[in-house]
C-alpha cells in the first residue's frame, strides 16, 4: 500500500473518521490496531517481527536501571541485538553469496534463490528508535515506558513505519500521553502538507526520474558528455530529495491529521553553506541520530582519552565512523561505504580549514559570498550521490568523464523536459529558504492558497492519471 | 555567580573555541543556531563545562534546543548544581 495511492487514501479516511469519534486514550488503541493493520498488509510475518521486537525492548527497559544507576550489560544486549537484526536482514545480500559458496566448499549445495531474505517494512527505522529508546532510558533521561500500548504505537505508528522519520521516545511519547485536538489551523496545515508532498513526489521526482535514462547512466557514461552528465547529476540529486522530501511532508500531514507531529526532516538543504549545515538540514532525524548516538559518544570518550583541542583523533575518527555508519545504514555494501567515505572526508576537511582561519569578527564583513560556498558545498555533494545512485566502477567511470569528457556536446536525449521541471524545484526550495518556513504560502491571501492547490490537484490527478508512479527511494533502505 | 559563570563561558568560548581571546560575546547572542559553534567544538565545551563546573551535559543536549546562548548554558548549570 504506497502512501500515495487511492488505497492508502482510503485507509487514511477510515482510520481518521474512526479516531475522531473515539475518546483520547481509546485513540491510541485504535492506531495501534491501525498501524499493525497496515503494517500485515505488507507482511504478516514481519508483523510478527515486529511485535516480538516490541515486547523485547520494553521488556528489557524496565530492567535497564537499578539503584539509580545504569547496567551496561544489559544495553549493549539491546544494541547488538538490534546490530544483529539489522545485520541478518540488511546485509543479506553482502554475505549470502559467500554464505553459499562457503556451503559449497563444504559439499553443500544451496541455491541462492532459497536463501533470499526479505528486508522487513520500516527495519532501519524502528532499529534505530529501539537503540536510542534503550540508550536514553540507560542515562536516566527518560523513565521506561510502563503503558505497553503507548511503546507499540510508538514503533509501529504507521505513518512513519515506512521511511521515517526517526522519532525519539522523550518526544513522542508524550505526545501520545496527552489529550490530543486538531485545530483548524492544524487540519488546514496538514492537508497543505499533504499537497506539497504529492508535488515533490509526484510531479516533480516521478518525473524527473521517468525521464532518467538508467540503463546509459549505469552502463555507459562515456557516452554522455561533461555537460550532460552536469544536467543528469542535477537532476538526480533534485529527484531524489524531492522523492524523500515529498514522503516525509505527505506523512507528516497525514499524521497532523491525528493532531500527532511528526520531526521534520529536510530544511532546504542544497542551500547550505557547508557540511555541518548539510546535515542539520538532509534527513534532519538520521542526521541528529547519528550525531548524538554515534559523533558525540566517540568524540566525548576520545576527548577524554586524548585531551580536547585539534587532536587528529577528535578532529578524524568520529565524522568518519559517523558517516560510515551512516553509509553502512542506507546499504551495506561498497557503494554506500563510498558515499560515506565522501562525506567524512569532507566533515573532516572542512573542520581542517574553519580551524587555519578564526571566526569572522564582529562586524567585519563576509569575504566570500555566500552562494559561493553554497555552490561549492552542492558540487560536491551532488558528486557524491553518484556512488549512490550507480556501481563504482560506472562512478569512477563517470568521475572521470566530468574531468575530460567533452564539454561541448549536447543531445537531446530527454534532458530537456527534467531541466524543466527542475525550474519549479527550484523555486519551491528557494521561496522556502527565503522565507524561512516550511509552507510559506500560508502567509499568501486565502485566493493565491486556493488556486495554488488547485492547480496541484488539477496536475497530480493528469500526472497520476497516465502513471502508477515510482516507488519511494528511500522505502528501500 | 551567575556573573561569574557566565565571565567563565564567554572567556573559554572566545579563547579556546573562537580563537579571539579579547571578543566579548553577548549572553544572548545565539552560538549554535547562529553556526558560530559547531558540532566538534559542542564537545569541548561540554567537557569544559563538566571539568570546570561539574556539571554532566548529556550528548543528547548538545544542540540548540537545549542551549543557544551563554545566558541559557549558565542557566542549566546553575540548574544542575
Amino acid at each position: 500500500m504506497e502512501i500515495t495511492s487511492f488505497h492508502f487514501l482510503l485507509f487514511v479516511l477510515g482510520v481518521l473518521i474512526v479516531y475522531h469519534l473515539l475518546p483520547h486514550r481509546a485513540q491510541n488503541y485504535w492506531l495501534l490496531i491501525a498501524s499493525y493493520a497496515f503494517y500485515v498488509f505488507w507482511s504478516w510475518k514481519f508483523a510478527l517481527l515486529l511485535l516480538a521486537a516490541t515486547i523485547f525492548h520494553f521488556e528489557l527497559a524496565k530492567r535497564l536501571r537499578r539503584d539509580g544507576k545504569g547496567r551496561p550489560i544489559l544495553l549493549w544486549l539491546g544494541v547488538g541485538a538490534n546490530v544483529v537484526l539489522f545485520v541478518i536482514f540488511k546485509a543479506s545480500s553482502f554475505y549470502l553469496s559467500r554464505l553459499v559458496a562457503l556451503l559449497g566448499q563444504m559439499g553443500i549445495q544451496v541455491g541462492l534463490d532459497g536463501l533470499r531474505i526479505v528486508i522487513p517494512l520500516g527495519l532501519s527505522y524502528y532499529v534505530l528508535q529501539n537503540i536510542s529508546y534503550l540508550a536514553d532510558v540507560y542515562r536516566g533521561q527518560i523513565p521506561a515506558s510502563t503503558n505497553w500500548i503507548d511503546f507499540a504505537l510508538y514503533l509501529a505508528y504507521f505513518p512513519k513505519m515506512v521511511a521515517g522519520p526517526i522519532e525519539r521516545a522523550r518526544t513522542f511519547l508524550p505526545i501520545l500521553a496527552r489529550p490530543r485536538w486538531v485545530d483548524n489551523r492544524a487540519l488546514s496545515r496538514s492537508v497543505i502538507l499533504i499537497f506539497v508532498g504529492l508535488t515533490r513526489k509526484l510531479l516533480i521526482a516521478d518525473l524527473m526520474f521517468a525521464h532518467f535514462p538508467w540503463g546509459a547512466f549505469a552502463v555507459e557514461p562515456e557516452a554522455f558528455s561533461k555537460i550532460e552528465l552536469i544536467g543528469w547529476l542535477g537532476i538526480y540529486a533534485f529527484a531524489l530529495y524531492n522523492d524523500f522530501a515529498g514522503y516525509t511532508s505527505i506523512v507528516r500531514g497525514v499524521s497532523g491529521l491525528f493532531g500527532i507531529e511528526l520531526s521534520p526532516n529536510f530544511n532546504t538543504p542544497y542551500f547550505a553553506k557547508n557540511f555541518t549545515e548539510f546535515w542539520n538540514r538532509w534527513h534532519i532525524t538520521l542526521s541528529h541520530w547519528l550525531r548524538d548516538y554515534i559523533f558525540f559518544p566517540v568524540n566525548r570518550a576520545l576527548a577524554r582519552r586524548f585531551g580536547t583541542g585539534n587532536r587528529w583523533q577528535t578532529l578524524v575518527i568520529p565524522p568518519m565512523l559517523t558517516m560510515l555508519v551512516s553509509g553502512f545504514w542506507h546499504g551495506p555494501n561498497w557503494q554506500m561505504l563510498l558515499w560515506g567515505i565522501l562525506h567524512g572526508l569532507y566533515l573532516v576537511g572542512e573542520r581542517l580549514f574553519m580551524l587555519r582561519r578564526q571566526a569572522r569578527p564582529e562586524g567585519q564583513k563576509v569575504r566570500w559570498p555566500s552562494w559561493g560556498s553554497t555552490l561549492i558545498v552542492f558540487i560536491l555533494v551532488v558528486l557524491a550521490w553518484v556512488p549512490f545512485a550507480v556501481r563504482i566502477p560506472t562512478a569512477l567511470s563517470l568521475w572521470n568523464q566530468l574531468l575530460i569528457g567533452n564539454v561541448f556536446g549536447f543531445r537531446d536525449q530527454g534532458l530537456v523536459f527534467p531541466l524543466m521541471v527542475l525550474i519549479p524545484a527550484i523555486w519551491l526550495d528557494l521561496a522556502q529558504y527565503n522565507k524561512a518556513e516550511e509552507i510559506f504560502f500560508l502567509r499568501q491571501s486565502q485566493f493565491a492558497q486556493a488556486t495554488i492547490l488547485a492547480t496541484a490537484m488539477i496536475l497530480i490527478l493528469v500526472v497520476t492519471s497516465s502513471d502508477a508512479g515510482q516507488p519511494f527511494v528511500y522505502q528501500g533502505f | 555567580m551567575s556573573d561569574d559563570v557566565i565571565s567563565k563561558l564567554s572567556s573559554f568560548i572566545a579563547s579556546d573555541i573562537l580563537k579571539q581571546p579579547g571578543r566579548e560575546l553577548a549572553p544572548e547572542a545565539p552560538l549554535i543556531s547562529s553556526g558560530l559553534i559547531d558540532s566538534f567544538s559542542l564537545m569541548d565545551i561540554a567537557l569544559f563545562v563538566e571539568d570546570t563546573f561539574g556539571v554532566r551535559i548529556e550528548d543528547t543536549e548538545l544542540n540548540s534546543e537545549t542551549f543557544d546562548t551563554v545566558k541559557e548554558l549558565e542557566d542549566l548549570i546553575e540548574s544542575r548544581q
